[in-house]
């Protein structure tokens, strides 16, 4: 026991440095802005209208991008290998640029075909900003529920609907077991479109919106009221938490559908898609994804940049990709780990570690970046963390700690328990235990978190604004000016190679979980 | 079936404790690829020699020629920090107060005066009486050398020359609110940049009353709000609005590469306000790790070669020393402020003033 615990403890540590102490930071200042508000006169930190407006513009872009994209992963999901591949990475597309580059590229196509000077008439604007505010957000977040209902259709669940076809049809069997099956996942992708519309700035304010994370970047960055700020953001990062809460809960009811072994089914046995549904998928496809990389080509193309035009803006590119994804591998090693140390044994643990990693991730960017500017300005803390792109790593780290920290936790708790029985009392160390039975398990939920943690971290604004190193500029802000300059060749060709390089990198990854699954999961 | 998974992960990850040569061979390039992460971090943070630290909100394609050329006459490296164009200055400001205890930056290269300001009463600046600034006028430098500005930029009525003719475009401020305009006319988020210190400026001088005012007419007006001057430009160049506020240089740049856009100076009437006009700043970092490097900087850009190359047509800026002046702007009027009283205006008054014109004013 004392082993477990002396492993544990560290690790622990570790994780409270990582995300607790950032967080602790937060609530103090948030709780030293609640007793300024009534002294200053820059507004209420809170007004229902605002509240409103932004859960109604996240709500509406999660329903939209699960009715979407849940039937057009179940769909994917059971393509012939080699296009189900390739829709794979069409999926991944659209999530490697940030929501406010999809909002600039509809925006571009609304003002050339004129349609912004007709249709911003009086009492109408309203309807459009908030219709284009909608479909940016849509087309960027979509494809996470098709991603959900893709693993689903393709992965583990075929083996249920397998059993039930000796009793019935492969289009009842699908009915019967893949859709209820597919529910719980698409649920919790919701979710997670959910927090991350609700959290997005970008987006909303190219299309003039005005919602809590645009009210909260104001505070921060234009009165230097940060403790104000944080006292705003107490209430978006509350609805998230208790929306991060459900994600969890829903993960965890869609996991116990499943078991993680392998199972090997003959296709035809199966549900397949026919020809309308294949059509559909492709309609979808084409409009939500295929319209911006067409568009974005196009412009780019016309534009004609010079390589050395962007050549400044892709080497910062792949500096932001280097960060990200040392950061991600940062914060998934760390999950990895700790979730190993804390099973079977220490459950409580585990859920607080979760709690810790979630408040991380709910909330804002800027509240975190602020909060680690305010750590690397303490004296014991090296200078060299603050020059650095170190604090920068480390606040992307700590806000997507949540992903692998969620996803390895849900992987190792569907080990059988008397597995974990087994385990526990053979005898073997935890350092051993964590190397030989729980990484195994945990590696291919962690690296398809690290996946999502990098792309997520790739697009990252408000962070690198606060922590990016002098010197090392990123790639999110080079976008973000490139746009706001007008400037639509090189900005396009940015966004295409961040599209399509953080894109191969995780589909790469994704290829080499695969095979780690298949060479460390058991076989039936 | 149970039985036949535990045994077949006994198989895979044995349980007794051994490591299959594979899982070894992982485990090993991963903690290999961790202290290569490590090493290089450290390497990089001890890494030293000449440099400066520059945080600047100037427009980056300009203030990237002028640290090139500063890094070849000088031998020093500089190592810049910009800020997205929309919230320029004000992030910066924020991260120079944030870093106060400890600072980073070595100057502060602004390409407006209000935050300089605020930043010099928040003590986060440094004196510094630079030999380069010696001839440049009393009103545009500090007494006590805490800052030194240059370059002017104007702000400007933009009209989309398609759409407007010239006798209808608006001669006057308080012109965006006639109904010729509804729903016609653009300005950038007055939280930041320099439509913050116009609105500030015009709290100034026409009383906070008749500025709030003013910002009330032209939300209902319907004018609408952008993200930034050069956004304002582009919507009026693409026909989106007719016009719009923005500065001299986001104005002429447009008219450079060839949009179809006018350029209007505002309020030049006999007894008129005159335009506001903005001047680029700079000052040295309170405790700035650099302090030697950054004079050198400081020097280098209020040197009166720096400030003609400001003037070129293209960037529209007017030399505060008076000379080469674009021929367009020689003659404008301008409006006559208290740069202190503006400094403390700008974030208050900017918050008012945009939520009036967001409509957040009212809920």
């Amino acid at each position: 026991m004392w082993r477990e615990r002396a492993v544990a403890w560290p690790l622990r540590a570790a994780v409270a440095v990582l995300v607790a102490l950032p967080v602790a930071v937060f609530f103090y200042e948030a709780v030293r802005g609640l007793g300024a508000s009534a002294e200053s006169g820059s507004g209420a930190l809170f007004t229902w209208a605002l509240l409103g407006k932004s859960l109604g513009l996240a709500a509406m872009v999660a329903a939209i991008a699960t009715i979407v994209g849940v039937p057009a992963g179940l769909v994917a999901g059971r393509l012939p290998r080699r296009w189900a591949a390739v829709t794979l990475f069409v999926f991944v597309l659209p999530i490697a640029v940030p929501p406010s580059v999809h909002a600039y590229l509809w925006r571009n196509l609304a003002m050339s075909a004129g349609l912004l000077g007709v249709l911003f008439v009086e009492g109408g604007s309203d309807v459009v900003n908030v219709a284009g505010a909608t479909l940016s957000l849509v087309g960027a977040l979509w494809t996470i529920p098709a991603l959900a209902a893709f693993a689903v259709a393709a992965g583990p669940g075929r083996r249920f609907e397998l059993e039930a076809r000796p009793f019935v049809s492969a289009a009842v069997a699908a009915r019967k077991v893949l859709v209820p099956a597919a529910l719980p996942v698409a649920a919790a992708a919701a979710g997670v479109v959910f927090i991350l519309a609700f959290a997005d700035y970008g987006g909303p304010a190219m299309w003039q919106i005005t919602t809590y994370p645009v009210q909260i970047q104001a505070l921060y960055s234009s009165f230097f009221e940060p403790e104000r700020a944080a006292a705003a953001a107490l209430i978006p990062a509350a609805v998230t938490g208790l929306l991060a809460t459900l994600v969890y809960v829903a993960g965890r009811r869609a996991f116990s559908r499943f078991d993680v072994e392998q199972v090997n089914t003959e296709p035809d046995a199966l549900w397949r898609p026919g020809r309308g549904l294949k059509a559909a998928l492709l309609c979808v496809v084409a409009g939500l994804t295929g319209v911006p990389i067409a568009l974005s080509g196009y412009w780019m193309v016309a534009a004609r940049p010079q390589i050395v035009d962007v050549s400044a803006s892709l080497s910062d590119l792949l500096a932001t990709l280097a960060i990200a994804t040392v950061a991600a591998a940062l914060s998934c090693a760390l999950a990895i780990a700790a979730t190993g140390a804390h099973w079977p044994r220490f459950a409580r643990w585990r859920t607080a570690l979760a709690v810790a990693a979630l408040a991380a991730f709910v909330i804002p960017p800027a509240a975190l970046g602020l909060a680690v500017k305010e750590i690397s300005q303490w004296r014991m803390v090296p200078v060299a963390f603050g020059d650095t792109s170190a604090a920068y790593g480390f606040a992307l780290a700590g806000r997507f700690f949540a992903v692998p920290a969620v996803l390895t936790m849900l992987a190792v708790e569907r080990l059988d328990s008397r597995y974990a029985h087994l385990v526990r009392t053979s005898g073997v160390g935890p350092l051993r235990r964590i190397a030989a039975t729980a990484l195994p398990v945990m590696l291919p939920a962690g690296m398809a978190a690290w996946a999502v943690a990098v792309v997520l971290g790739v697009g990252e604004l408000p962070i690198g604004i606060l922590l990016a190193a002098p010197g090392s500029p990123q790639a999110s802000v080079d976008l973000f000016n490139l746009m706001h300059y007008a400037r639509r060749g090189e900005a396009f060709a940015v966004t295409l190679a961040m599209m399509f390089g953080a894109a191969a990198l995780v589909v790469a990854v994704l290829a080499v979980t695969r095979r780690l699954w298949k060479r460390y999961l058991p076989t039936v | 079936m149970m039985g036949i998974r535990n045994s077949s992960l006994r198989r895979q990850a044995d349980v007794s404790g051994r490591i299959s040569v594979g899982a070894r061979s992982l485990y090993a390039v991963i903690l290999c690829a961790l202290c290569a992460v490590c090493a290089a971090g450290v390497a990089w943070a001890a890494s030293g020699g000449g440099k400066v630290v520059v945080y600047t909100s100037v427009d980056e394609v300009d203030a990237k020629q002028v640290l090139a050329a500063f890094e070849k006459e000088a031998g020093i490296e500089v190592l810049p920090l910009f800020d997205t164009e929309a919230a320029k200055t004000t992030g910066l400001a924020l991260r120079l107060l944030s870093e106060k205890s400890r600072p980073r930056a070595d100057v502060f290269w602004n390409n407006e005066l209000s935050r300089t300001l605020m930043l010099a009463d928040k003590g986060v600046l440094a004196p510094y009486q630079s030999s380069s600034a010696a001839d440049i006028p009393a009103q545009w430098k500090d007494a006590g050398g805490m800052w030194a500005a240059y370059s002017l930029r104007a702000r400007v009525i933009v009209c989309n020359a398609d759409k407007v003719k010239e006798s209808e475009a608006p001669k006057t401020l308080w012109d965006l609110c006639l109904p010729r305009w509804k729903n016609k006319a653009g300005i950038a988020n007055p939280l930041f940049g320099t439509t913050a210190c116009q609105a500030a400026a015009l709290a100034r001088v026409w009383g906070e009353a008749k500025a709030l005012e003013f910002f009330r007419k032209l939300q209902g007006n319907g004018i609408r709000v952008y993200d930034g001057n050069s956004t304002v430009r582009d919507a009026v160049a693409a026909g989106e609005i007719e016009v719009g506020l923005t500065d001299t240089d986001d104005a002429l740049i447009g008219v450079k590469r060839g949009m179809k856009i006018a350029m209007v100076l505002p309020d030049q009437e006999k007894g008129g306000i005159g335009t506001l006009v903005i001047p680029n700043s700079v000052a040295l970092v309170a405790g700035a790790p650099h302090p030697k490097e950054a004079k050198a900087f400081i020097d280098f850009l209020l040197s009166r070669a720096v400030e003609k190359r400001f003037a070129d047509p293209a960037d529209g800026q007017i030399p505060v020393r008076g000379e080469n002046i674009p021929s367009d702007l020689a003659s404008i009027k301008a409006m006559k402020v208290d740069w202190a009283a503006v400094s403390e205006l700008t974030g208050p008054f900017s918050k008012k003033a945009a939520d009036i014109l967001t409509g957040q004013a009212a809920k």
